[in-house]
């Protein structure tokens, strides 16, 4: 490896926009997201759990959509909009989701919950009527030891089921 | 995990791409989506000192439709994007059902089409932990001269996993390649080696910039479908792709591509000759589904058996195939 590469080397102040607010970070250009939100900026209601792809812990949102921060560069996102589970609460207020999963007791020990909230905030942001089927699909990608799924999926669908009725 | 020290670059054109690209002569790699290739470096098994991302370069995600209704896929289109990009079009749904099966949302929403097909080799012996590697000998893949899947193998065996690669081979897709002087074309199948230590035979100086597909014909039915223990998340342990163009009643042509079973898809060969011009009954559908399980020579270095995934080549065939005949009736 060349001097170039070694530690300290590759770094840079980049801009990222977390949450409605701009933060200015030193981040070594092979930083994840992850280890920034958690490590830099002390957001560390974005878990680290297997870091390599498969469990959903690490979701944020970026733009609106779903992804893990844990494969993401921080390098990647200078120009995006990141939203974490700190950044859905209005005003000390949770969002319906947020207290659908407390209600039905979708959140046991809680380490899958803020990237199972986040994914669905993005779900039924973009189909507000999903299908049992849609939900599944859509939580395939969150792993949870706890609850066995029926119950996040319950409190998915009486928000689901909420909208319906408003809609109607 | 951390991932090891790099130094990350993102050129704003094709061009400057390329060039550094060529500046750094074989010691920095290409990142698309980055889904699977930070996902290898965090193992170490590769350890790149540059990194060149091509996600600042414009138009290369885009999905359109052209003049002479050619579909052209930008390179970093999103698997989420052609999921739903293709919805619609009913003659290409089984890139739809291949984007929408891979991995998860969180995933698709990150990784493209380029990278999706320039995905490496996969074996249980070689994506593993650094611990493993450690105090397990490295095998061909690694640099040594082991098999861990099949002794005394002279070859490494790792497999093709990608999902989107078998289905644009079968519909006959091209490869658009950028080098300063020219763009040139490809088919998508011939990108593939065949060797699973280097299963690419472009080279490190040329740059993906899109796929190319033929415009939707009426009489086209393609589809797409995955054996995996999970429903989700799982890479593919044999997968399917049928293209089937028809004359009215009879097969005017087919073709059939698998994934999963070796170190490059695989396209069952002379399928057309049973299949062409024919009703396709039921009897050459067992026929062909034959052919698909002796083309696919899975061996034991997945999650299920070889027996396993073969058994379920020849059933996901036959079942895709009934299907086909249904559906595009």
């Amino acid at each position: 490896m060349s001097a170039d590469n070694k530690r300290g080397k590759n770094r840079e102040i980049i801009k990222l926009n977390v949450n409605g607010t701009d933060y200015h970070v030193l981040v070594e250009h092979r930083e994840t997201l992850l280890e920034v939100l958690r490590e830099k900026l002390q957001l560390t209601g974005t878990k680290d759990a297997c870091n390599q792809g498969e469990c959903g812990a690490c979701t944020v949102l970026l733009d609106g959509r779903p992804v893990l921060a844990c494969l993401v560069l921080a390098m990647e996102v200078r120009k995006k909009k990141i939203t974490t589970i700190e950044g859905l609460a209005k005003d000390g207020g949770l969002t319906p989701i947020q207290e659908s999963f407390i209600k039905y007791g979708a959140i046991q020990c809680g380490f899958c919950s803020p990237g199972m909230i986040l994914t669905t905030t993005a779900l039924l942001a973009e189909n507000p009527k999903p299908t049992r089927r849609q939900i599944k699909k859509a939580i395939e990608g969150n792993i949870c030891g706890c609850t066995g799924y029926n119950k996040i999926i319950e409190a998915i669908e009486a928000v689901r089921d909420k909208n319906m009725d408003e809609g109607s | 995990m951390r991932l090891p020290y790099f130094q990350y670059h993102s050129p704003r054109s094709l061009k400057a791409a390329f060039m550094l690209l060529k500046k750094i002569d074989g010691k920095g790699l290409i990142m698309a989506g980055g889904t699977e290739l930070l996902n290898r470096m965090k193992f170490r098994l590769i350890e790149p000192e540059h990194i060149i991302s091509l996600s600042i370069i414009k138009n290369l995600g885009n999905i359109s439709i052209r003049e002479n209704q050619e579909i052209e896929i930008g390179t970093m289109a999103k698997l989420t994007d052609i999921a739903h990009f293709f919805e619609e079009i009913k003659p290409y749904k089984a890139l739809h059902e291949a984007a929408y099966q891979v991995a998860s949302m969180q995933i698709r929403n990150m990784a493209t089409i380029g990278g999706n097909i320039f995905q490496d080799t996969r074996c249980m012996f070689y994506n593993r932990s650094r611990d493993w590697q450690r105090v397990v000998p490295p095998c061909h893949k690694r640099g040594g001269n082991i098999c861990h899947a099949i002794k005394n193998s002279k070859r490494c065996l790792a497999v093709y996993q990608g999902d989107m690669a078998p289905i644009l081979i079968a519909l006959k897709a091209k490869a658009v390649f950028y080098t300063p002087d020219v763009f040139y074309e490809m088919p998508v199948e011939e990108v593939f080696s065949g060797n699973s230590r280097e299963p690419f035979i472009t080279g490190d100086k040329k740059i993906l910039t899109s796929i190319n597909l033929a415009p939707p014909e009426r009489n086209l039915f393609s589809t797409y479908r995955k054996y995996r223990i999970r429903d989700g998340v799982d890479f593919p342990l044999a997968g399917i792709a049928v293209a089937l163009h028809k004359d009215g009643d009879t097969v005017a042509n087919l073709r059939l591509c698998l994934t999963g079973v070796a170190p490059q898809p695989v396209i069952v060969r002379d399928v057309e000759n049973i299949a062409n011009g024919t009703k396709l009954t039921e009897k050459i559908i067992k026929e062909i589904a034959e052919m698909a399980y002796n083309a696919a020579h899975p061996v034991a270095n997945l999650e299920d058996t070889p027996d396993n995934r073969r058994f379920m080549v020849r059933q996901i065939a036959y079942d895709l195939l009934m299907e086909a005949i249904h559906v595009s009736r």
